[in-house]
């Protein structure tokens, strides 16, 4: 599993994406409301966090996150996503041969969050990582999920003079937390 | 002599030729991506593989065509999307405003879509009070100045970073002139974010339909395919016929050569799987998704087994990036959607071999675009046979505007040149004085002048071969 994960954080690396492994989720939980203090997130306009459902978050105390950081919010829509500093979601699958998360992204709330806001923060179980395309598509029919998406890197472009541009539509920053072992969080 | 109505690219072409700065912009953009593939492709065996299987799923993928449209339309019903069928452009654009007109939207915004600008999508929605807005990077910038994309990838590469700068800080309001690019690009995302969410409508193209699932598949870097297909509440796709595949294990190969071949990357930022819209309880995301599938001149071109080919592409542009004429040109000087060789053939096809006759010839047969083809298309084959289809009524042939290319000094040439070599003597009278009197004709000469044009005259020889050897004293003949 390790050398699955070293290959995958330096192709995720090769392309500007941020990663960082936890061996539990308590840990994975303090890093990533650390880093949204740091990136100063608050309920001033513009500067807010969404958070989209995922199992992560299950027996986490809702409460206490937004007490602890405020400007999170749960309830994620349009235009509280196009508000927000930072877009927090579970991902599925990983690919290491590119570096790619996988987001099973039939609940819209998870495509927002990983789209519309600056930064996003994409929260991932290190056994989900899998040797490439194939293996991932095994597990995900699109016959059951409406909107599947194959993320890699943030959002680039090279469109003038071919200069590789970072941020363009998306988000300018991607980090990655990978999380050994998923249970539940109490925060 | 030329057609009626017909197209000359040697004009255009030359025009280009005076640029010196858009050769510059060109040359160096195009060796950045031959290189930045090559970098994809290290082992030869492996290309050759990958280009081997990728071509086997498009031929095989066009052998079941119309059973695969069938499949795939019955389950995109099946997943909620809407599918509609149009033989024209001017259908497809009807259809289009149909849709938009029904729900009442005024502003579509839109991800990239070569088949949107086969259709002239844009200047149409704008005549009937309809905002259409490019938001690929590249798109928006030659939206501003009422161009046409360059290249099929990189719309805006004929422009440097200096004219795209004073560009915007002419055109977007309240911008500051600026030749960073990391802040022109800003500029353009700010003024793009606040159309997606107003936008009431989004638009995308296809780049592989799934016939096994009713999935669209969308690959790319800036994420706003993504988000013109789940931020307004309406989405609408348009696609080609061809690009319909039988199943999602076809997808990953076709989907790595693409993009290695097209931008040298392993894989995009983005690759997005759509299979149905918003479901019950849902909040945002499309409501709808109509799928509009377009035919325009690609049943016809079907219909030919040799020409068939054209239509396994996979519009990487690979074709282009390895063109010497391309590269010294550019993509406007072909006057047509899909420049390059890929458009070379594609749009005689399309318009017609007799007005389209002078791009059939505005090849060297080199021969690269074939031999970098991710799925092999015998380009410069093609090329031949539709040259020679513009000047002939074959019988069994649909090519459109077969023979139309015809001119009547090419007729008469022709005539004259079998006249002669059906009658010994006439042709002795005519050579004797081609050999004595050759050189004095002047290169500006009816049937001489157009070959003269780009090349020196050339000088026959001081005695036909029949006196040469008769002189050498061999005998018979």
């Amino acid at each position: 599993m390790n050398s699955t994960f070293e290959a995958f954080k330096t192709k995720a690396e090769a392309v500007s994406a941020e990663v960082h492994r936890f061996p539990t989720q308590a840990e994975a939980l303090a890093f990533i409301l650390g880093f949204l203090q740091e990136s100063g997130v608050s309920d001033a306009p513009q500067c807010g966090a969404v958070w989209a459902a995922g199992s992560f978050l299950d027996g986490a105390r809702k409460d206490d996150l937004k007490v602890k950081v405020p400007g999170i919010t749960f309830e994620v829509t349009k235009e509280a996503s196009a508000d927000s500093k930072v877009g927090i979601s579970q991902l599925d699958w990983a690919i290491s041969s590119t570096g790619t998360l996988v987001q099973d992204a039939a609940a819209v709330e998870k495509r927002l969050v990983s789209t519309l806001p600056t930064i996003h923060v994409a929260i991932l179980g290190t056994d989900r990582i899998l040797a490439d395309m194939g293996s991932v598509l095994e597990h995900l029919r699109p016959q059951q999920i409406d909107y599947i998406s194959f993320i890699t890197g943030p959002s680039r472009t090279a469109d003038i003079e071919r200069v590789l541009t970072i941020g363009v539509h998306g988000p300018a920053r991607l980090i990655i937390v990978v999380v050994d072992e998923f249970q539940k969080v109490t925060a | 002599m030329h057609a009626e109505n017909e197209i000359l690219f040697r004009d255009s072409a030359a025009k280009a030729l005076l640029d010196p700065q858009l050769r510059a912009n060109f040359r160096r953009a195009m060796d950045g991506l031959i290189t930045k593939r090559k970098a994809q492709f290290p082992d030869p065996r492996d290309l050759q593989d990958l280009r081997d299987l990728s071509t086997a799923i498009r031929s095989r993928s066009l052998l079941n065509l119309p059973s695969l449209l069938e499949q795939f339309e019955a389950q995109a019903t099946r997943n909620g999307i809407q599918v509609h069928w149009a033989e024209t452009c001017d259908q497809a654009n009807e259809l289009i405003l149909g849709i938009l007109r029904s729900k009442g939207a005024k502003t579509l915004v839109k991800g990239k879509s070569m088949v949107s600008e086969e259709m002239h999508l844009n200047d149409f929605l704008e005549k009937h009070g309809i905002e259409a807005l490019e938001s690929d990077l590249g798109e928006y910038i030659i939206q501003l100045d009422g161009e046409t994309p360059s290249h099929i990838i990189m719309p805006a590469i004929h422009k440097n970073k200096d004219q795209i700068a004073r560009q915007f800080s002419q055109k977007i309001k309240d911008a500051k002139y600026t030749e960073d690019v990391d802040e022109l690009t800003a500029m353009a995302r700010k003024v793009l974010r606040q159309k997606f969410l107003e936008a009431d409508a989004g638009l995308s193209g296809v780049n592989f339909a799934v016939a096994e699932t009713g999935t669209l598949c969308l690959v790319e870097n800036e994420g706003n395919g993504r988000m013109s297909t789940h931020v307004p509440p309406l989405h609408i796709a348009v696609m080609g016929l061809e690009k319909v595949v039988a199943t999602l294990e076809d997808v990953a190969p076709l989907y790595s050569i693409l993009t290695r071949s097209a931008t040298g990357q392993p894989v995009t930022t983005y690759f997005n799987l759509i299979t149905a819209p918003r479901g019950a309880g849902e909040k945002d995301g499309p409501q709808e998704i109509h799928l509009v599938i377009l035919d325009n001149g690609r049943s016809n071109i079907y219909a030919d087994p040799q020409l068939q080919a054209t239509l396994r592409c996979i519009r990487c542009g690979a074709c282009m990036n390895h063109c010497p004429v391309y590269t010294r040109v550019g993509g406007h000087a072909y006057e047509a959607v899909y420049p390059g060789p890929i458009g070379k053939i594609l749009t005689p096809q399309v318009e017609g071999v007799g007005v389209r006759h002078d791009l059939l010839h505005g090849s060297s047969l080199c021969g690269a675009c074939g031999e970098v083809c991710p799925v092999q298309i015998p380009i410069p084959e093609i090329l031949v046979r539709l040259r020679r289809e513009a000047t002939h009524q074959d019988p069994g042939s649909q090519v459109v505007g077969k023979g139309t290319g015809r001119t009547s000094s090419e007729d008469w040439a022709w005539r004259l040149w079998a006249m002669a070599n059906k009658r010994p003597g006439l042709y002795r009278i005519i050579t004797w004085f081609a050999t004595r009197f050759g050189k004095a004709l002047p290169a500006g000469a009816p049937l001489i002048k157009d070959w003269t044009r780009t090349r020196t005259k050339p000088v026959p020889a001081h005695r036909t071969l029949n006196e040469r050897v008769r002189a050498k004293g061999v005998p018979h003949v």
